[in-house]
């Protein structure tokens, strides 16, 4: 983030506000069929064919523990990120905007959070819509993914 | 009219590595003997590298290269086997040349004292006889020799060879000195150049770059090449625009086969290899191909989309279209696939050296017996295993072989031999490493295990063979005592293992003390695009493939089975463990499974259950993510024709999974057929108001008969049957059987090895096949084989092989009694 602060892809799931910088962000596509992965992690939603590329889908909400188990199928969106292995996207219910936030409304991750939110919260932006997670996606990927190979990408 | 240098350069790196490699080989087979053709090969080989050296400039690998042809020479004159040393001597020259060749972007910089050190060794023994290396002849050359020589060394990029060929007229290369053309003056010159380029004749041309040791005159020796495309026989062309050329040398003819430069210029014999390669084969770069094998596979999805389109469509010139290029796609498909693959053979053809070189390190004796060379594989494949295979190899010969001292007392052959063989199994490519070694020490493995605390010692003592070799294949295990410059440390075989298995194959080892020891690797020859059946699960699609599946079948539900609780299939009077597919994969949907899938792989051979089969189809394999706790029942993901995502299922993971612990098919068959002894059916019946069964082992017979034909006959009861004296199976232990003499009873007639015996019963109630299991309890007489449940009523199981031993045993005694009353 640069001293500025940055634009903020925001979206909506579970009722919480998750942004990314849209640097890490590659493309946000609605209306996907989620094929689910038997025996795999909860966090994982599924996979998702996108224009030919298996992409596997994260649901931040598990991950973060705020909720247990979703299932999603039908008409679903997702962000998908830029990443160095595996493709990877998260879950979105709606994806609210893009906004341009302030460095002084970014603060790093209060102290107090669970263990599972400590290690996947970034920061916590702050918008006139209300406080925003900024997840990690380095710690993301390289905790819960360990694909070395990006054979698909 | 540029050459495109890099392009050049790297097609010389390549080809020279092949020949290099090739020349490895045939160093080592000269060791064992010398036959003219390997070292015509050879000399060949060294000869098209100093030759594409020379349009480098790479003086070193020129020079290693001369050196080690006039050393090799040598040996062809004198005929005799060249000596360990010199093979050593050699096959380091080779790398030396190999590293100059692909290891810098500018070799010609090489460090001098790096190659010079060789090429002194090479020429140091034989100083007395030696022929003139180029370095030194050099300083007597006037400039036509000097340009011969030059010439010699020349090759021409390929694209030039085509184009003559293509256009039918004469490919030359000319070499002439400007200081030496009469009354020509630099305009002149340009305009004949001119001239010929126009004709389109002129190829290319520059400076040849002098080098020192020209004669002194040659101060004023200024030589030009002219790389030539003409109509017509090359000297005539030049002596009509009155050049005077220093060398006219011809690469290629019309109307002649190929001809090599070396028979315009007789310099030294032998012909370029590449020569007849040229016609059929093409370098292309691994990332083309990738690329193209990509669109292939997408090409194939578009074309099940559209088959699927077209299949419901009311056109009929759309179906016909989408059938032709169908077909056409398949063809593509199958075309694009196989120019991936590439023969085991480049990789097996590195091992002899590894074997020879790991032996004379460790100081002993080891011969590598090769078989299967010929196997394709995908080149992905054999890159991913080279390094396992290594590993392999040098253990074999590390830790296998013993000292020839030792193998000869132990009365084995003081040459050790590693067999390396490849085959096809199943759609698995099999490859074997043996040696005839000391073969695995499961004591040792086994007090390492416990040393470093993996193991309880009393675990492993009665822990089998099979499962203490698993320890070999942990990081940090070795048993070998000191560490060497090549194994030891302990890493390695879990590298070999997790390097296997990222291809989706497994490693064992396994081996006989004292006999040596049997490394297999089994991989999967799966390439991206696999032929599948298509099947459906609780809702869910999944996609197995082809290879792995023997047949399907349809479910008569008289045939299941079940054996402590794990399913099993008759299927022609062998049974067949079955799997679940929605049990195992923990679908929640309804399942109803219709029909079974029977799948083989190297270890399992086992039923899969499935609603229904949807089609077939050939699918593009996309890998899975990968999380922390890998689940193995899916081999990756297919994208299918409505764009849509399917899992494939992985057969090895899922019999896995389903711990089928059966080991191989075989046993498990035979484990199965085992159970299928012990549990099948059950006789019930009734006696005394009680409910007693029995397993049935010979069809029995059961007959009905009046209580009066039972008689007590020296305190045991027999039935005169239709004349044949019938002695009854008591079951006093259990039960009274008193009858009056009017009531109606079975008699069960069993036939066994010492005779028939019968059972009196009330009633046969039924013939059970899926009886619950016994519960077995210490306090249960011998004569009980347990008791279990049935709906509501207790059964007694009698142990009938125990009584009927009984029966035969007392019948000895017993009659000697009677014959003593």
């Amino acid at each position: 983030m640069s001293a500025s602060g940055g634009e903020f892809l925001i979206w909506k799931s579970g009722g919480r506000s998750y942004g990314l910088e849209i640097g890490h962000c590659r493309e946000v596509v609605r209306g996907l069929h989620v094929t689910p992965l038997p025996g795999s992690p909860h966090y994982v939603g599924g996979l998702v064919n996108l224009r030919g590329s298996v992409v596997v889908v994260f649901d931040l909400d598990v991950l973060l523990a705020y909720e247990k188990e979703k299932t999603v199928r039908e008409n679903v969106s997702i962000i998908r990120i830029r990443t160095h292995g595996y493709p990877l996207a998260f879950i979105a219910d709606h994806v609210v905007d893009v906004t341009h936030v302030p460095a002084s409304q970014i603060e790093t991750a209060p102290s107090n959070l669970s263990e599972a939110e400590s290690a996947i919260i970034q920061a916590i932006a702050k918008t006139p819509d209300g406080l925003v997670l900024v997840p990690n996606i380095e710690t993301i990927t390289e905790k819960f993914l360990t694909n070395k190979r990006s054979s698909n990408a | 009219m540029d050459i495109n240098y890099q392009e050049i350069r790297d097609s010389f790196v390549a080809t020279s590595r092949d020949i290099l490699q090739r020349s490895e080989t045939l160093l080592l087979e000269m060791e064992k003997s010398v036959d003219a053709n390997l070292i015509t090969e050879l000399l060949r080989g060294l000869h098209t590298i100093k030759g594409n050296a020379g349009i480098f400039e790479l003086d070193a690998v020129i020079r290693i290269c001369h050196a080690l042809e006039t050393r090799i020479e040598e040996i062809r004159d004198k005929g005799v086997v060249p000596s360990h040393d010199f093979i050593d001597l050699a096959l380091t020259a080779l790398d030396k040349l190999q590293s100059l060749i692909g290891g810098q972007q500018d070799p010609s910089a090489a460090s001098k004292t790096d190659y010079e050190a060789v090429l002194e060794r090479l020429s140091a023994p034989k100083a007395a006889s030696r022929q003139a290396t180029p370095a030194e002849t050099a300083g007597t050359l006037n400039g036509l020799e000097w340009s011969k020589k030059k010439t010699s060394q020349v090759r021409l990029p390929d694209k030039y060879f085509e184009l003559a060929k293509k256009t039918n007229r004469f490919l030359s290369f000319v070499a002439l000195d400007l200081f030496d053309q009469g009354e020509l003056t630099v305009r002149d010159l340009y305009e004949k150049l001119q001239v010929l380029h126009r004709e389109k004749s002129l190829l290319a041309f520059g400076a040849l770059p002098k080098d020192k040791g020209l004669t002194s005159d040659s101060a004023h020796f200024l030589p030009y090449y002219l790389i030539l495309c003409t109509n017509t026989v090359v000297n005539e062309r030049i002596a009509e625009l009155k050049l005077r050329p220093l060398i006219c040398h011809s690469f290629w003819q019309p109307g002649h086969t190929e001809k090599s430069p070396e028979a315009a210029v007789p310099v030294e014999p032998g012909t370029s290899p590449e020569g007849k390669l040229r016609e059929t084969h093409l370098k292309v770069s691994v990332s083309l191909l990738n690329n193209l094998i990509e669109i292939t596979g997408e090409i194939v999805l578009a074309r099940n989309a559209l088959v699927r389109k077209a299949d419901t469509s009311s056109d009929q010139a759309l179906s016909t279209m989408a059938k032709k290029l169908s077909y056409l796609v398949a063809d593509l498909q199958d075309k694009v696939m196989r120019t991936r693959l590439q023969p085991l053979g480049i990789l097996f053809q590195r091992f002899p050296r590894l074997v020879r070189e790991t032996a004379v390190a460790t100081g002993k004796k080891a011969e590598l017996r090769v078989t299967g060379s010929e196997i394709e594989l995908d080149k992905a494949i054999i890159d991913e295993i080279a390094d396992p295979l290594v590993h392999i190899i040098r253990n074999a010969v590390d830790h296998g072989m013993e000292s020839p001292e030792v193998r000869r007392r132990l009365g084995k052959a003081e040459a050790g031999t590693i067999t390396l063989a490849a085959e096809m199994r199943e759609g698995n490519i099999v490859i074997t490493v043996a040696d005839d070694g000391a073969g695995l020490d499961y004591e040792r493995i086994r007090n390492t295990a416990v040393e470093k605390g993996l193991i309880s010692r009393d675990a492993a003592r009665s822990a089998g063979e099979q499962e203490i070799s698993e320890y070999l294949f942990l990081s940090g295990f070795s048993t070998k005592a000191e560490v060497s410059t090549i194994s030891g440390r302990g890493v390695g075989m879990d590298v070999v293992r997790s390097n296997v298995k990222s291809l989706g194959g497994s490693v064992e080892i396994s081996g006989k003390t004292g006999e040596g020891t049997l490394v297999t690797l089994i991989i999967p020859q799966t390439l991206s695009i696999l032929t599948c059946l298509i099947v459906e699960c609780a809702g869910f699609r999944f996609v197995v493939p082809q290879q792995n599946i023997v047949e399907v079948v349809k479910i008569d539900h008289d045939k299941l089975k079940t054996i402590q609780s794990k399913k099993a299939y008759e299927l022609r009077n062998r049974l067949l463990p079955l799997v679940e597919t929605s049990v195992l994969i923990g679908l929640a949907g309804r399942s109803e499974a219709s029909v079974f899938l029977v799948l083989k792989t190297e270890k399992y051979h086992f039923g899969l259950t499935v609603d229904s089969i949807l089609d077939t189809e050939e699918v593009v394999v996309k890998s899975l993510p990968h999380f922390n706790d890998d689940n193995q029942l899916f081999a990756g993901a297919a994208i299918m024709g409505d764009a849509q995502i399917a899992l494939i299922l992985d057969a090895a993971g899922i019999g896995k999974q389903a711990n089928l612990q059966l080991g191989d098919a075989d046993r498990s068959v035979k484990q199965a057929k085992l159970l299928q002894v012990e549990t099948t059916r059950h006789l019930l019946f009734a006696a005394a108001g009680k409910q007693i069964a029995f397993k049935i082992f010979s069809n029995p017979r059961i007959e009905r008969i009046s209580a009066a034909a039972v008689e007590s006959v020296v305190g045991r009861k027999i039935v005169n049957f239709r004349g044949e004296i019938i002695p009854l199976l008591s079951l006093d232990f259990l039960i009274e059987q008193v009858y009056s003499a009017d009531a109606e009873l079975a008699l069960i007639i069993l036939q066994s090895d010492t005779g028939k015996y019968g059972i009196l019963a009330d009633e046969v109630t039924d013939v059970i096949s899926d009886l619950p299991l016994p519960r077995r309890d210490e306090s249960n007489a011998a004569e009980i084989e347990g008791i279990t449940i049935l709906g509501e009523a207790t059964v007694v199981i009698l142990n009938t092989p125990y009584l009927i031993e009984r029966a035969a045993r007392r019948n000895l005694p017993e009659l000697a009694a009677g014959a003593r009353l």
